[in-house]
């Protein structure tokens, strides 16, 4: 019995022998980056800046769960789109009531996901910035030292008050943080601020970046600057109704001399058939001469860059349309490019489309204003698609004409734009835009979704909008004629008078310049909204526009259309019909300790 | 010849001895549990002295002895045999296999116990299973063998690796359910068909708390223990086993034909594109899931030496199998060799090792079938001039060329070494051992790709080349000790255990694109336009001290104690320990004195109670899930070079630690009218806590989910086994095996409460209480909207032909807020088995069933599809006004018919006839004059017909939608040739 005593304790005593475990237990992962071994330097903090271009390019990207864009959800279902393809994410595309039924929609989710992780990324870099004095900023010099730690401060800043802005105009009151968020202190306890407490941080943001930022940074037009930053700092201001403090923001760029519209022939395109609009697309960069784009985003074709680094968007996908589709082409064949006639025809009219916005036939009378649309560039057959192209058998190209010996392009109104039913609209034969063209080396890549060129996301035409826009709301028509004529100048179309400037007027020019680019429902829901209107009463600019517009999401019952009387209502001229996005049902889910309120007209639990 | 002569020299040199001071005894030794055949080489022995002899292959024998002599007839697993010799008679001796022997002792990890003292709930596999039902894979063999462990075979692939093994069921929500498999004493983390079917001689079930506290930190799931063979004779034993299956397809999803596909598209789209059209005009339809399919072919071939003298033991073994499956491209083939050997070192110290070398060839691509079912069947898999086409018709998504895949060149090789090496120590105090055990494992892949300018991807980027290399490698070093004592009717088997693991991993891959030539195919990352190459690493560490003791009584009443302390380098810094006791008790009624001559002992031959209960843990998370990890997001410099980008996305979990599962087991072992019928019952009770959960955060928080120790599930269920011989004839017999098991579990608490602080459902995560994690959660589907039940107050967008959505809430309005609900869950509610064994003298039959009850799946094949005809759909009913049906919408584009894109749930039970095993066993008369001491064969057949509602693929292949299209269900033909000698 002793004996097994001594045992039992002979072996208990292996038993709470703990040696030196300790440090055989601790993790020290090799491979891997970690904020605390990043940002120690001016280059990991510049990562973190190059990863946040990334994710604000991913505008034009498409969402994980569907082959859309958010970009085409800021511009879907306005007076200027309306959906072409039946996506099954965004019906309300074509019928502005069924946004009611998409509070668990995954596009709302992921624009609400994307912008508070670009916000937590900066929320990350100011904090670490500001308070990290151990951060080799290595600038060599004091001086040096100190411009390179507010640059980064400063792009941060923007990219924080860029990603606000997107929610404010998408959800309204939206929660503002700003601070950097850990495991130990994250929440469930969020509410939604009031928008003018986040307009009022977006404002200190846009400041600091016109206080610490070029015109320019780095030589390009590439980076968060200060031009894009006046711009947004304007436009915010036109948001709270401070007009004058708008003025004073846009006048050193509108009048200075940093920027300009491109009047002549530049750039890769020169030598092509074209005009100086198109040029500017082409060729977006202001070291490739372009004088007119405040940002661009870079994009590279994929077998020419290192793997792991995206260099592509689909923006074209979003708005071109898809001819193939036409009977014309579809039948189309030639005997070298068996299987491949879809590449042969993308490779020849500009790369693939799909038209998951069309330009209703509404939005392209605009350009008949003043009858000017003969003479219009931004109207032309290179900017605009209206005429497709093949190879006859001799390998010569030829014009693919219908069977009335016409172009199969053309604005027709058809039954379809006017059906009841949730049917799709297969409207292939309107013209599209050929701002976002792609002329790919590739030839099995002719019929890619993915543009791999530059792409132009603001034009000095923005804050000249705003400059007017603002001159305008101040009294001062004959100003705000001036700036709009620039563009019309170089649009080659009529100058205005000051008569002629309503915030209509500038709205439809806007629509003439802009067209598909920019986000057009952000600018209606921020008109509509000024001197505290209500966005979903239904004569404002929102609502009223698209039932004037656009004909497909503005049919009312009993109305009429380019066909006839309309039946049945897609509710933009309901009150009931909700403009601003639903607050995504996860969040609310999700934020346990807080009862999340949804947006007005919108289903609750 | 040469053998006979020694033989016969023997012979002679005994008759020479006995002559002069002895007799002569001749005699046959015969297998009483083998119909009386004659046995080889039982040893015989004169007791008391060194004499002694082996039966030959007649089973005879002739030994030299005195009257009075008494010989001792010896063979492993028969008992034996004592006789004293009297006259001059021949002796017919018979053994009888001794059921003590064979069943009693079994692996209990870190040591082996008498299955009667055994107080946890193990469940021993019956290794007849194996040779009855032969497969490559050894987890096919396994499915259906031992209630509570549940095996999913959810493809059919060459490998057999689409398989999981749960036991008792899912108590984690997020950490994983796997349980944990130990071969010869160290965790096994290579797939299963990595393993050698015939390499193994046991395999144990560890189920409850108790049996699997041992394994602590990792016991939460289960423990599978399997044991590779010894050598068993005296004699060098050779053994081989071959076979070939040929494998067809069973049961292919109806998709549309060419004409039907024509008329859907026609009347919902209308579009059509050049392709369509001419392949409409012309009627030359491709049928892309025959184009992907072949007649699939296995080889094996094992073949093994072992044997055993006084100081060692060995066991070596050699495997050969190919595996070429039903879909073309899907290849397998694996080269495999074991060495098994002990030798003792003195009369105290014994090394042992088991050694496994591994080659794995997984090259090729194989076509992939959820892109065949669904390829247009308008399209076109080749040109006019016979060439493969990679577009097959004019669209931009879902046009690559299925077949495209087989121009992949691909080579994917895995080399693994696994050997256990130690020494057994015996200390001068009797019944104290001290074992050194190691453990090393080493595995590699090595996978290179080339895309070529003949495949889809490839044309899309001048060439594209992936290499990708693994290492890993992993040590083990256990102490264990331990003492074992029985003085008067106690007995005492003591253990103590410290161990350290370390396992590493480090990848390697390079990617490259835009290559001048493919002729080189992957041996050209020079010459590539765009180089990328990434390398990773992961390590994680264990530390655990383990103490046992098992106490019995008299054989009558055991008690089993056991503490594991177990450290895990993934938690959090001082989460990183957990502290894991059980205890367990058996009581073995039969033993009792005062049932000594009742009814009561003549019926059972074997009853005992158990019952246990213990705390076991989870900790199935990856390295570095507590830390805060960035992701990648890299940008163009204005020179289009890579600019580098990190940001966050993950927080870390500083607190995150074990996850524990209290369980409660009581079980009945019994065997009744001499074991004719015998089985277990157990019933079980486990609750889980401090759940590893993915908790969703709302994003604001710059992650969308955290891991955190949070919540509660409860699982119970109950297990049944039956073992009945129902016939038992001097020629014939018929046994029977019958499982059936349940398990329910449920989520009980998800960390979210109401005001009065109850728990409530986490409807963000889908985690809802009362029902299992994979439930669905999704609207109700009440029928199709028929012609004139539409009003102005039906929902918005309710028409004919649309799908009706039950509005639950009865506002009038279906809103994801108020009209959603769980609707049901995969889990089944039963599941069981049957085989039944039939033997005529030396044929048997064995036919295996199983089925499951109670399963609702979404059934993708018919579900609302959304690529507006670009892919080929299930041949389903469409509601039209000509045909009014309930059961599906009306055909729309894009589903619009079913705006909610609700799923259409079906209940996935069936019945299979899974296994039919015909063997013959030549007869001992036919066999030796070939000198074999085994020839069999035998033919099987599996997968014989499956009764079930479940329509597409075969309804164990149900989960996720990829599985549900993967590779069909096959059946196969297989016949095999087993010889020893």
């Amino acid at each position: 019995m002793k004996k097994i005593v001594i045992i039992a304790i002979i072996l208990a005593t292996c038993f709470i022998s703990n040696s030196c475990t300790k440090d055989f237990l601790k993790e020290r992962p090799v491979d891997e980056i970690y904020a605390n071994n990043l940002l120690v330097n001016y280059s990991g903090f510049y990562s973190m800046i190059s990863a946040q271009r990334g994710l604000m390019r991913n505008e034009h990207g498409r969402f994980s769960a569907t082959a859309i864009s958010p970009n085409s959800v800021f511009n879907g279902g306005s007076d200027l789109y309306f959906g072409n393809q039946r996506i099954s994410t965004a019906t309300w595309w074509n019928w502005p009531k069924l946004i009611t039924q998409f509070t668990d929609g995954v596009v709302f989710k992921e624009i609400f996901d994307q912008m508070y992780t670009i916000i937590n990324v900066s929320n990350m870099i100011i904090n670490r910035a500001e308070n990290d004095p151990e951060v080799d900023w290595e600038g060599g010099s004091v001086e040096r030292n100190e411009k390179n730690k507010t640059s980064i401060i400063a792009q941060a800043k923007f990219f924080r008050a860029w990603a606000y802005r997107h929610l404010t105009y998408c959800f309204g009151d939206v929660p503002l943080s700003l601070e950097e968020i850990t495991g130990s202190n994250y929440r469930t306890d969020w509410d939604r601020d009031p928008i003018e407490l986040v307009r009022q941080a977006m404002i200190e943001d846009f400041q600091y970046c016109i206080d610490n930022l070029d015109w320019r940074v780095d030589g390009n037009n590439t980076k968060p600057n200060q031009a894009i930053a006046r711009t947004y700092l304007a436009e915010t201001y036109l948001a709270i109704d401070q007009v004058d403090k708008a003025i004073d923001v846009l006048k050193p760029l509108c009048e200075g001399n940093q920027f300009s519209l491109m009047t002549t022939r530049f750039g890769s395109n020169a030598g092509n058939p074209g005009n100086s609009f198109i040029d500017v697309f082409r060729s977006p960069l202001y070291t490739d001469g372009n004088n007119e784009v405040l940002y661009s985003f870079l994009n590279a074709e994929e077998e020419s860059i290192p793997y792991g680094t995206t260099g592509r968007c689909e923006v074209r996908n979003m708005f071109k349309n898809y001819y193939s589709y036409l009977t014309e082409v579809s039948t189309l064949s030639h005997p070298d490019y068996e299987g491949k006639t879809i590449d042969l025809f993308w490779s020849l009219n500009g790369g693939k489309g799909a038209t998951r916005l069309a330009v209703p036939i509404g939005a392209w009378r605009l350009y008949e204003w003043d009858n000017q649309q003969d003479n219009d560039i931004r109207y032309d057959e290179y900017t605009v698609v209206k005429k497709l192209y093949f190879l006859d058998s001799k390998n010569e190209v030829f014009e693919i004409l219908n069977k009335d010996g016409e172009s199969p392009i053309a604005l027709v109104p058809t039954a379809a734009m006017f059906a009841t039913s949730e049917g799709t609209i297969k409207n292939y034969f309107l013209p599209s835009t050929r701002k976002w063209d792609n002329l790919h080396s590739n030839f099995e890549r002719a019929s890619t979704d993915y543009c791999f060129q530059n792409v132009a996301y603001m034009r000095l035409s923005e804050p000249y909008f705003l400059y007017a826009e603002a001159l305008h709301k101040s009294g001062d028509n004959e100003g705000a004629a001036t700036w709009i004529n620039k563009i019309r100048s170089r649009a080659q179309v009529s100058n205005v008078t000051s008569s002629d400037i309503t915030m209509d007027f500038i709205l439809d020019e806007r629509a003439r310049e802009l067209l598909c680019e920019g986000q057009r429902r952000h600018t209606l829901i921020r008109v509509s909204q000024a001197n505290g209107g209500d966005e979903r009463e239904v004569d404002n600019f929102f609502k009223r526009r698209i039932r004037e517009i656009n004909e497909v999401c503005g049919q009312v019952e009993g109305g009429t259309s380019m066909l006839g009387t309309t039946t049945v209502s897609h509710g933009a001229e309901l009150y009931d019909t909700p403009v601003l996005f639903p607050i995504p049902k996860i969040f609310i889910d999700s934020n346990t300790k807080i009862k999340i309120k949804q947006n007005e007209g919108y289903p609750t639990y | 010849m040469k053998r006979r002569l020694f033989l016969f020299l023997t012979y002679m040199l005994c008759f020479t001895l006995s002559a002069f001071a002895q007799k002569t005894i001749t005699g046959v030794v015969l297998d009483g549990a083998a119909n009386n055949e004659p046995m080889l080489g039982v040893a015989i022995v004169i007791k008391g002295t060194s004499v002694s002899t082996q039966t030959d292959f007649d089973g005879k024998f002739s030994i030299s002895v005195k009257d009075g002599d008494i010989l001792i007839f010896s063979f492993l697993g028969y008992s034996t045999r004592e006789v004293i010799v009297e006259g001059d008679a021949p002796l017919a001796v018979v053994l009888e296999q001794d059921a003590t022997l064979l069943d009693d002792i079994i692996v209990v990890g870190y040591g082996v116990q008498k299955k009667s003292d055994v107080t946890g709930a193990v469940a021993s596999l019956n290794k007849d299973v194996l040779e009855k039902r032969p497969a490559p894979n050894l987890v096919t063999a396994l499915q259906g063998s031992i209630p509570g462990l549940k095996i999913e075979l959810y493809g059919s692939d060459a490998e057999g690796s689409k398989s999981s093994t749960v036991i008792r069921g899912s108590n984690s929500i997020n950490a994983g359910n796997a349980p944990l498999i130990i071969l010869d004493g160290a965790p096994y983390y290579f797939s299963w068909s990595e393993l050698n079917p015939d390499d193994i001689e046991s395999i144990e079930v560890l189920k409850d708390a108790s049996s699997a506290a041992i394994y602590g930190s990792r016991g939460a799931n289960g423990v599978i223990l399997i044991t590779t063979k010894k050598g068993q004779s005296d004699k060098a034993r050779v053994n081989y086993h071959g076979y070939m299956t040929v494998l067809d397809v069973y049961e292919l999803p109806k998709m549309m034909d060419g004409d039907t596909f024509y008329y859907y598209k026609n009347e919902a789209v209308g579009d059509f594109t050049l392709t369509e059209r001419n392949t409409f005009l012309s009627k030359n339809y491709v049928d892309w899931v025959g184009l992907a399919l072949r007649t699939g072919l296995n080889h094996y071939h094992t073949i093994s030496v072992s044997g055993k003298t006084k100081v060692n033991n060995y066991f070596v073994s050699f495997i050969a199998s190919d595996n070429q499956g039903i879909a073309k491209g899907n290849d397998f083939t694996k080269y495999s060799g074991r060495i098994n050997f002990e030798q003792d070192i003195g009369k105290w110290v014994k090394f042992s090792t088991n050694t496994q070398i591994n080659f794995v060839d997984r090259s090729g691509h194989h076509v992939d079938f959820q892109s065949a079912y669904y390829m247009n069947p308008l399209a076109q898999a080749y040109n006019s001039d016979g060439s493969l086409r990679l577009q097959t018709w004019e669209a931009s998504t879902d046009v690559a060329n299925p077949l495209a895949e087989l121009n992949v060149v691909n080579s994917n090789l895995r080399r693994t070494i696994m050997t256990n090496n130690s020494l057994d120590v015996k200390f001068p105090i009797d019944g104290l051992l001290y074992r050194l055990s190691t453990n090393v494992q080493f595995d590699s892949r090595d996978e290179n790709t080339y895309y070529g300018r003949d495949t889809y991807t490839g044309a899309r980027n001048n060439g594209l080349l992936e290499i990708y290399d693994s290492y890993s490698s992993k040590w083990l070093v256990e102490n264990i000790l331990s003492y074992t004592k029985t003085f008067g009717k106690h007995s005492l088997f003591l253990t103590a255990l410290y161990s350290a693991q370390h396992q590493t991993r480090e990848t390697n891959t390079i990617e490259g694109s835009g290559f001048g030539s493919d002729v080189l195919t992957y041996w050209q990352p020079d010459k590539a336009t765009a180089l990328t190459a990434k390398t990773s690493e992961w390590t994680k560490t264990h530390v655990s001290q383990m103490l046992r003791a098992n106490y019995s009584y008299d054989s009558r009443y055991l008690m089993t104690l056991t503490v594991r302390n177990d450290g895990y380098s993934g938690f959090g810094e001082d989460r990183k320990y957990g502290l894991f006791p059980s205890v367990a008790l058996g009581w073995n009624v039969v033993n009792e004195p005062f049932l000594k001559g009742t009814k009561m002992q003549n019926l059972f031959n074997q009853l005992k109670l158990r019952v246990s209960y213990g705390i076991n843990g989870n900790e199935a998370i990856d390295p570095y899930a507590t830390l805060p990890r960035l992701s990648t997001r890299n940008y163009l410099g204005d020179d289009y070079s890579s600019e580098f980008g990190y940001y966050p996305t993950k927080l870390e979990s500083p607190l995150l630690g074990w996850e524990k599962t209290a369980s409660l087991n009581v079980g009945i072992d019994y065997g009744m009218l001499d074991n004719r019928i015998s089985g277990t019952l157990d019933v079980y009770d486990a609750r889980t806590s401090d759940l590893l959960l993915v908790k969703t955060i709302p994003s604001i928080n710059g992650a969308s989910s955290i891991w955190e120790n949070i919540g509660k599930t409860h699982s119970y269920g109950v297990e049944f086994g039956l073992h009945s011989i129902n016939i038992s004839k001097k020629d014939f017999t018929w046994s029977t095996n019958f499982i059936i098991y349940a398990n329910r579990t449920k989520l009980v608490d998800v960390g979210l409460y109401d005001e009065n602080g109850n728990p409530v459902d986490d409807v963000a995560s889908g985690y809802f209480l009362g029902w299992p994690t994979n439930c669905y959660y999704d609207y109700v589907f009440d029928g199709i909207w028929q012609i004139g039940e539409v009003d102005s107050n039906t929902p918005l967008h309710s028409q004919p032909g649309y799908v009706r959505y039950k509005d639950l809430d009865g506002d009038g309005d279906i809103t994801p807020e108020k009209d959603q609900m769980v609707v049901g869950s995969r889990e089944a509610k039963f599941d069981a088995s049957l085989t039944n064994t039939f033997t005529y003298k030396n044929l048997s039959l064995s036919v295996y069933m199983i089925g499951r009850y109670g399963s609702l799946t979404p059934n993708f094949f018919v579900n609302s599809h959304t690529e507006s005809y670009r892919i080929n759909l299930y041949h389903r009913a469409f509601w039209s006004e000509t045909y009014p049906i309930n059961e599906y919408p009306s055909n729309t584009r894009d589903a619009s018919s079913n705006p909610k894109r609700v799923r259409f749930y079906r209940s996935a039970d069936f019945i299979k006839i899974k296994d039919v095993t015909l063997s013959y066993r030549l007869p001992n008369k036919v066999i030796q004059p070939l000198r074999l001491s085994k020839l069999e064969v035998y033919a099987n057949m599996k997968n014989l017909f499956t009764f079930t509602n479940w329509v597409g693929l075969d309804p164990e292949f149900v989960g996720s939608s990829s599985r549900q299209r993967s590779i069909p269900q096959t059946r196969q033909y297989t016949l095999g040739l087993k010889v020893s000698f």
